[in-house]
Formats: C-alpha cells, sequence, structure tokens
C-alpha cells in the first residue's frame, strides 16, 4: 500500500475501535448503490406489473402454451391417418413415428409389457409367440383396441386415439427378434414373423 | 469475577475452557457430517450402498446429513467463534459458566438424539426441521438457554458499543427462536410421532419461510458476524467500511425473511406471495455482496499474506464463494430460471458452493485462528493447512461443476418435447436418471476429497493442540467498564449501538415485517385455498401407508407437486391444485426429483407393481437407483394407533366423523384384505395384508385420485 492511500485510511478511520478492530469510514461503493436501488425499483416494478397491472399469470401462461401444444399434436394426428395395412407398411419403419410410437408405448403398456416388451405382468411382445393373434398388424390392431374381455388385457378402444395405436404397433412390431435379459419365456403359439405385404391369410 | 469499585480497572477473565470445548464438537460433528454426506453421494451413485437395511437407506440418511451439517458442524463452529469474540468484544466474561455447560451439553445431547432417532426413521417429514416433538422442545430450551447467556453477558458488557459482529449474532439469536417455533408447531400421536399443525399450501409456507431463513440466520448472519471478527484480527487491518456495514446488515435481516416461497415458484402456492419471494430474493443480491466487499477489502492490500497464511487463505475463499452462492441464489429464484432449475441437482450444486465454500472454509480459517491462541502455542504444520486448503477447494469445484451438469441436463431433458409430434422427447424418466449417474460418480469423488481435507484439518488441530505444554488457564485481564467513564454525545446508530436490547427488538421487528405480511393471510383467510368438494381425507389405511412414505425419507427423491408447464403435464397430469393437499399434516411436496413426481401416480401402475418395484426396483425400473425396501414386506401395519392418528388429525381439522375414526382399525384392514385380494389374483401368493407394504401401495394408489 502506498503512502497516500495510508494518509487517506487515517482520515478514513474511525476512532472507536473493538478488541483491537478498526473502523474505516468508506463511502458505499457507487456501483454497489445502484445494484441495490436498481433491484429494489425492478423489485416494485414487477411486483405491480405482475400482481396488481393484470399480466398474464402463471396459469395463463401455462394455458397458451397447451393451446400451441394441442394444435401440435392436432395437426400430428392428422397427418398420420386412418388405419390401413398399405399405409402402415408404408409409415411402420419411419423413425419419427416408432419413436413416436415408443413415448406411447412407455406411458401406457409399459407397466405390463415392461421394457422394450420383453413381457412381464403382461406377454413379452419381441418374440414370435402370440396368444390372441397371429402377431401381424392386422390381427394385432383389433386385439389391443378390445383387449380381452376375460381380464388381463384392458381395452385401448376409448382411451388411445386409433391413430395413435398404429404408432404404438410401428413400435412393437419393430422390437421383433430384439433379445432382453430377462425376458418372458415365451407363451402361446408360434408364428412366421410378419413381413411387409403378408396379409392375413398368408398364416392359414 | 472480581469486580473493584467503579472508575478504576476491574479485572477479569475470559472463559476460554466453554469456546475449547466447541471446538472439539465442531472437529468431531464435521467429520461425522461430512461422512454422512460421502456416503449417501456414493448411495445414489449406485444403490448398493444402501446396504438393504432400513437405518441405512437414502431416504433416512440424507435428513441426518443435513442436521448434522447444519446443526451440528456449522452449529457448534458458530457457538465457538462467538463464545470467543463476544467476549473479547465486550470485554466481559460469559455471562453464566454453568449456562455455558448447559448450553454446550444439551446441544451435543440434541445431536445424539437425533442421530440416533432419524435412522430409526422418527421425522416429522419437514425438511431441515426433521427432529420430533421432544427434541424440538429440548432445542428450544437450550435455544433460550444460550439466549439468556447471550443478553446476560450483553447486561454486563465493559464495552459500551455493540460491534457488527454482535449485531448479525444477536439477529440470529432472535430469529432462529422465531423459526423454530413458529415451524415446529405439532400435536403428538406418541412420543416419537406427531403431525404439523399446518397443511398443505400452509405448511409449504410456513416450512420454506423456516428452510430458507435456516439459511439466512443459522448459515449465514452468524458467519458473517463471525467473518467481522476474525477477518480483521487474522489480517490485522481495519474493517472496510463501517457504513457499509450499517446498511448491509439492516437490509440483509429485513429483506431476507421474506424470500421463502422462491422455493415455491411455479407450485399451487399463490401466485402474489411467489412473486414476493421473487422479488426479495433479487434484492437480496446487493444486501449480501455488501457483506462481501466489506470482508474482501478489508484484505486489500495483504494479499501476499493471503497467499501465505492458511488463515487468510481460506477466509478469503470463504468469503469469494458467499460472493458466488449469494449471486447463483437471487438467479435461481427468477422464475424462468427456476423453471429450469427447480427439482433438478443444480441446488443441491447450490447449496453446497455456500455450506462448503463458505461455511466450511470460513470454520476452517476460524479454526486456524483460534486453536493456536486457545492452546496456547503454533500451529502444527502450515503444509498440512495448505494441502487441506487445495483438496477441499479441488473437491468443491468438482462438487459444483458435476452438479452444474447434472442439474441442467436433469431440466432440459425433463422438458425436452418433440416438435413434431408433440410428445416427450424422454418419456420414460429412467433415462434422465442413467444419463445423470456418472456425474453422481464424480459429486461423490469431490465430497470424498472435501472430507479427505476435513480430515487432515482434524489431525492438523490435534497435532496443534498436543504441541501445548503450559496449562491453559484463563489469563486475567483489566479494563475499566465504559459505565465508568464520562457518556460521550451520540446520535444515529451509533446511540443505538449503545443500547444492546433496543437494537434487539428492532431487530426483531425487522423480522417479523416479513414473516406477518407473508404468513398470516395463509393462516387466517379461508379464500387463500379454493376449496374442492371432491377431495376427501385419506382413508385409516391410506394414511398409515402416508406415515410410513414420511419415516422412509421418500419425499427427499419425490415431489408431488406438478407444475403449470405442457412438459410436466404430459408427463404427470395436470398442474396441482391447492385444494388437494388441504388434508396434508405435513405437506409432501417435496423439493427434489431424483424419481419421478408422484402427485397422480394412482392408477398409473397396478398393485403388482408397486409390490415389485418396493421389493427390487431394478426389476420393474432397469437402471433404477431407488433404495429397495424388502423391510416393508415383513414388518406389520400398527392399526391399532389408526384410532389416535384419526383422532389427531380431526383435532387439526380433518373432517373424520366420530364412527369413521372409532372404526378406523377395522376400515383399514378391509382395505388392506381388498388390496391382497388383488395381489393375490397377480400372482402373490403370501396372505400380505397386514404388512407395510399394503398400506404403502393404498398411499400411493390414492395419490392424485379423489
Ligand atoms: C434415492 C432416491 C429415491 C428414494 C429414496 C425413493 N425413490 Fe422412488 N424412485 C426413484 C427413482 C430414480 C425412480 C425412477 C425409476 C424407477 O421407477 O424405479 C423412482 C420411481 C418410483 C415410483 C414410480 C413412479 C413412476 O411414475 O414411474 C414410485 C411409485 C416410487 N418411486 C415410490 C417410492 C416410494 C414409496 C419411496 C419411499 C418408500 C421411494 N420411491 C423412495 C428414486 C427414489
Amino acid at each position: 500500500m502506498s503512502h497516500d492511500d495510508k494518509n487517506k485510511e487515517n482520515e478514513l478511520e474511525l476512532d472507536h475501535e473493538y478488541d483491537g478492530i478498526k473502523e474505516l469510514d468508506n463511502p458505499l461503493p457507487r456501483w454497489w448503490l445502484i445494484s441495490f436501488y436498481g433491484a429494489i425499483i425492478f423489485g416494485i416494478c414487477y411486483f405491480f406489473y405482475y400482481v396488481v397491472g393484470g399480466a398474464p399469470t402463471l396459469r395463463d401462461e401455462y394455458n397458451k402454451e397447451q393451446e400451441v401444444h394441442h394444435a401440435v399434436r392436432a395437426e400430428y394426428l392428422a397427418k398420420l391417418g386412418a388405419f390401413d395395412v398399405e399405409h402402415f407398411e408404408k409409415i411402420y419403419t419411419n423413425e419419427s413415428v416408432i419413436q413416436y410410437g415408443e413415448s406411447l408405448y412407455v406411458a401406457n403398456c409399459m407397466s405390463c409389457h415392461a421394457d422394450g416388451g420383453k413381457g412381464d405382468i403382461g406377454p413379452n411382445l419381441t418374440d414370435r409367440f402370440w396368444l390372441f393373434s397371429f402377431g401381424n398388424p392386422e390381427t394385432v390392431y383389433p386385439f389391443i383396441l378390445s383387449g380381452n374381455p376375460n381380464g388381463g388385457m384392458p381395452s385401448w378402444s376409448d382411451k388411445i386415439e386409433k391413430e395413435d395405436i398404429y404408432a404404438i404397433l410401428a413400435y412393437v412390431l419393430n422390437q421383433q427378434g430384439k433379445t432382453y435379459e430377462n425376458a418372458k419365456q415365451e407363451e402361446g403359439n408360434e408364428f412366421p414373423p410378419w413381413k411387409p405385404g403378408m396379409r392375413t391369410e398368408d398364416y392359414f | 469475577m472480581n469486580k473493584s469499585t467503579i472508575g478504576e480497572m476491574e479485572s477479569f477473565a475470559y472463559d476460554d475452557g466453554i469456546t475449547r470445548k466447541f471446538v472439539w464438537a465442531t472437529l468431531v460433528w464435521g467429520v461425522v457430517a461430512m461422512l454422512l454426506g460421502v456416503i449417501i453421494a456414493f448411495q445414489l451413485a449406485s444403490w448398493k450402498v444402501n446396504l438393504g437395511l432400513p437405518w441405512t437407506t437414502f431416504g433416512r440418511l440424507r435428513p441426518l446429513h443435513t442436521n448434522a451439517a447444519i446443526f451440528a458442524f456449522v452449529g457448534n463452529g458458530m457457538f465457538a467463534g462467538i463464545y470467543y469474540s463476544l467476549q473479547r468484544l465486550t470485554k466481559a466474561r460469559m455471562f453464566n459458566d454453568t449456562l455455558s455447560k448447559i448450553h454446550f451439553w444439551g446441544w451435543q445431547l440434541i445431536i445424539v438424539a437425533a442421530a440416533i432417532t432419524l435412522p430409526l426413521g422418527m421425522t416429522a417429514g419437514k425438511e431441515y426441521a426433521e427432529l420430533e416433538w421432544p427434541i424440538d422442545i429440548a432445542i428450544a430450551v437450550v435455544w433460550v438457554v444460550f439466549a439468556v447467556n447471550f443478553f446476560g453477558t450483553l447486561v454486563r458488557r465493559r464495552e459500551k458499543h455493540i460491534y457488527v459482529a454482535i449485531w448479525f449474532y444477536i439477529s440470529t439469536l432472535i430469529t432462529v427462536a422465531v423459526l423454530h417455533i413458529v415451524n415446529s408447531i405439532s400435536i403428538p400421536v406418541s412420543l416419537m410421532k406427531s403431525y404439523s399443525v399446518y397443511a398443505g399450501v400452509q405448511d409449504a409456507l410456513v416450512q420454506w419461510w423456516y428452510g430458507h431463513n435456516a439459511v439466512a440466520f443459522f448459515l449465514t448472519t452468524p458467519i458473517l458476524g463471525l467473518m467481522y471478527y476474525f477477518v480483521p484480527k487474522a489480517i490485522n487491518r481495519p474493517v472496510y467500511s463501517y457504513r457499509l456495514s450499517i446498511i448491509h446488515f439492516w437490509s440483509l435481516v429485513f429483506i431476507y425473511i421474506w424470500a421463502g416461497p422462491h422455493h415455491l415458484l411455479y407450485t399451487a402456492l399463490p401466485e402474489w406471495a411467489q412473486t414476493v419471494g421473487m422479488v426479495f430474493s433479487v434484492s437480496l443480491w446487493a444486501p449480501s455482496w455488501g457483506g462481501m466487499i466489506n470482508g474482501l477489502l478489508t484484505l486489500r492490500g495483504a494479499w501476499d499474506r493471503v497467499r501465505r497464511e492458511p488463515v487468510l487463505k481460506f477466509l478469503a475463499t470463504a468469503i469469494t464463494f458467499y460472493g458466488m452462492s449469494t449471486f447463483e441464489g437471487p438467479l435461481l429464484s427468477i422464475k424462468s430460471v427456476n423453471a429450469m432449475a427447480h427439482y433438478t441437482d443444480w441446488i443441491v450444486g447450490h447449496v453446497h458452493s455456500g455450506t462448503i465454500g463458505w461455511n466450511y472454509m470460513l470454520s476452517a480459517g476460524m479454526l486456524y485462528y483460534m486453536v493456536p491462541k486457545l492452546w496456547k502455542t503454533d500451529i502444527y504444520s502450515v503444509k498440512l493447512g495448505n494441502l487441506q486448503y487445495w483438496t477441499a477447494t479441488i473437491g468443491l469445484i468438482l462438487y459444483i461443476i458435476s452438479m452444474w451438469v447434472a442439474g441442467i441436463t436433469q431440466g432440459s431433458m425433463w422438458r425436452a418435447i418433440d416438435q413434431e409430434t408433440g410428445m416427450l422427447v424422454y418419456p420414460n424418466f429412467i433415462e434422465t436418471v442413467v444419463r445423470i449417474v456418472p456425474m453422481y460418480w464424480v459429486r461423490a469423488i469431490g465430497g470424498t476429497l472435501v472430507l479427505l481435507s476435513f480430515i487432515i484439518m482434524f489431525y492438523n488441530m490435534v497435532k496443534t493442540m498436543q504441541k501445548n505444554t503450559s496449562p491453559l488457564v484463563d489469563e486475567a485481564h483489566k479494563a475499566v467498564s465504559f459505565r465508568a467513564k464520562k457518556p460521550e454525545k451520540e446520535k444515529g446508530h451509533r446511540l443505538l449501538e449503545g443500547m444492546p436490547m433496543v437494537f434487539s427488538v428492532l431487530a426483531l421487528l425487522a423480522i417479523l415485517v416479513g414473516s406477518i405480511i407473508e404468513i398470516l393471510p395463509a393462516l387466517m383467510s379461508s379464500s387463500y385455498v379454493k376449496k374442492d368438494e371432491n377431495i376427501k381425507p385419506y382413508s385409516a389405511l391410506e394414511l398409515a401407508g402416508r406415515d410410513i412414505y414420511i419415516r422412509e425419507g421418500c419425499y427427499v427423491c419425490h415431489s408431488q407437486m406438478i407444475r403449470p408447464m405442457a412438459d410436466e403435464a404430459l408427463r404427470y397430469g395436470k398442474p396441482s391444485e391447492a385444494a388437494e393437499s388441504i388434508y396434508d399434516h405435513p405437506f409432501q411436496w417435496g423439493s427434489r426429483r431424483i424419481g419421478p413426481d408422484l402427485a397422480r401416480v394412482a392408477g398409473k401402475y397396478r398393485d403388482i407393481w408397486h409390490f415389485r418395484h418396493m421389493m427390487d426396483p431394478r426389476s420393474t425400473s432397469p437402471g433404477s437407483i431407488m433404495p429397495a425396501y424388502p423391510w416393508l414386506f415383513k414388518e406389520k401395519t400398527d392399526f391399532g394407533v389408526l384410532k389416535k392418528k384419526l383422532s389427531v388429525m380431526n383435532a387439526l381439522g380433518v373432517p373424520y366423523t366420530d364412527e369413521e375414526i372409532e372404526n378406523a382399525p377395522n376400515a383399514a384392514i378391509e382395505q388392506a384384505k381388498a388390496i391382497t385380494q388383488v395381489l393375490q389374483e397377480s400372482g402373490v401368493s403370501e396372505s400380505v395384508h397386514n404388512k407395510q407394504i399394503v398400506a404403502l401401495i393404498a398411499y400411493l394408489q390414492r395419490l392424485g385420485n379423489y
């Protein structure tokens, strides 16, 4: 510290002292004062704008966000179109359809059919054994819609949009042949793997 | 004390024995608190570290870690520093040696009680206020003992004016008492079980008013007081600005108390209260930095010494981290930043840059200063001090950075919505867990380094103490009491500094303003929460399950509060409403999502899924880091106590009829049997209706289902 600084410090020194501790009386730094008052002024303006001034509430913002979001969903679902085999064959290898199907699978099916469809409470969906269908989209689709009236598989027709089942099916059929640790043992009858072009009558 | 006639030198001695005791307690509990922290850090990196035992699982040890770090480690350190500095700043011995001893041993007993009861699952279920009612009462009593001793010393002071360090101590004493008592009010069900008198949104507000101000008035103000004593003493230079002390003290104390609701942004708390919490938090930045400036600028001009001496190195680093975390805090309180950061590990990193960066570093600087003086010797090894410093700093930096990365990763993965399909990009929560596990390893390693650094200090301090050869007697000092001097003419704040009791009353008023304006409407007004007729109280069995949920500390990993955001609506369902938790004594909104939100988990899975998941989370959710709870399948539900539980709830205003209370055990058994039957249909062979797992399933299947 320079000599001048020392002199200045002596001028600022207050005459009191506690256990040898002295205090200077430096003025408050200007930038500090600006940020101090600045934050308080900001706070007052912000409070009045949001609480009294009629600014959109968090719920308003949420509702707007939901509106946009629902529009995106509706547009996407419209694009998927209605179920028919030929259309399914065109889209079922599409990555974004599969990914969309996976997210629906996770939300709706995974709690029984487990991760990837390896089976748990419900049967394994990755093998070639099927209990209630032939394992081709034409017979799996109506089963998902109706479920098993005797319990186990619920009916999904009023829970998931038909077009969404389409995407789930795309995901599930793409899981065929994948192997998982602790996969559930085979149940039902064995069917040949479905390939595009195969129709239900080919199974007889 | 040797009191001589007025006008003459009085001679007296400081009680340094009590300070030495508190120093020991700080060192011992510091190791314990950090060891617990390291254990739970590894538990998140690898679930196996939970050991499969009830008393070693994350949900029970995490509250023990936070209690040990805050109340045992920082608490004892604060007391050591206050007992040391208060006597010297007032030129008076502590008011009463017996009170000092009761304070010391009482506090240690409370810590031991916490260390026994928390792992046993005896918890009030409120974060940072988990201890059950008998311990809460003990805390209040010991705190009052401390306060009497403290204010008694002020009455007997020989120095007329109280120095800024003492202002901060006063604010701590008063505010902690108010916070602790108001937040802990509950009605006992049994010796170690009680229900908070507050419910839902009220409880959330009171709890975070308490929780945030525990940070403010237990981890910040007393430590600022210590800074104001030990920094100028250690560097032997005057404090930079007296004027700044005054302004930043009063603004800090007045503003801090309002900031609690920033823990509840986007929740069901009324929006005006959220906005108040946010703007006061932002306004806290400058007052906090006032303390930092005063600390750092006091060190100015002697940076070469800071580089050499461990005492100054720790103090300077502490102040720097204080500055960093008090900048980060206001930032995290801004709604849009909070939307991303809340419930993530970023918050955990933030807290640790405060507790390790500020509290630990400052305590270390203080101990390096005090221990040689208290034991009348020199420090054993400066080299070890430097080694400790670098180990701690590197550990802390690993900690903070890993938690930033983890927090921002979680926040962005949870919120990601595919712009084309309008669906979540990561619909399966577990993906977001698996992604950050590597960061949990880095954090655990960082934490281990911090623990190691503390053990180095422990060793260094013990060696220093052992160097002492002369007997430790309290030295005699002489001074003239201010009462014997001619009074000076004073005005303004200086006048106030000569009147500690008036000062204390003003400090009390300063914290009451914010407290009353924020909390009173929640307690008084029935319009605070919009009622919903559909929401019924929990059934007896669900209540039993809820108490298991609280006992196991599920709330430290799971929130029950869905925020109004598109991604949360997709993942968890519609936003939570305040009315949904009006019967929740205490509220369980949580503050962290290590696992998914559970506010609407009812019906998402079948009972059998929960049954298997609780037995072994990896069986239903590969990659999960949730602990297994095998004991819930062996321990029985206490149906008998349910009558008492329902009647306590009834006393708290939950509308149970007399018949429901009377019939509680039978109704619970009935419901348990119905659930058991469903489980048996899904292949469970044992009869489990009287086991705790069934009560827990009943509770989980009720969350969000009315
Ligand atoms: C260490 C943190 C941790 C603790 C403690 C913890 N959980 Fe979890 N929990 C998780 C994680 C991570 C997941 C997500 C992966 C999974 O399903 O296991 C999870 C998932 C869940 C789920 C499934 C939620 C869903 O929507 O998929 C439930 C239900 C659940 N936990 C209940 C509990 C209960 C009850 C307790 C207390 C007895 C508890 N958890 C304690 C971390 C934890």
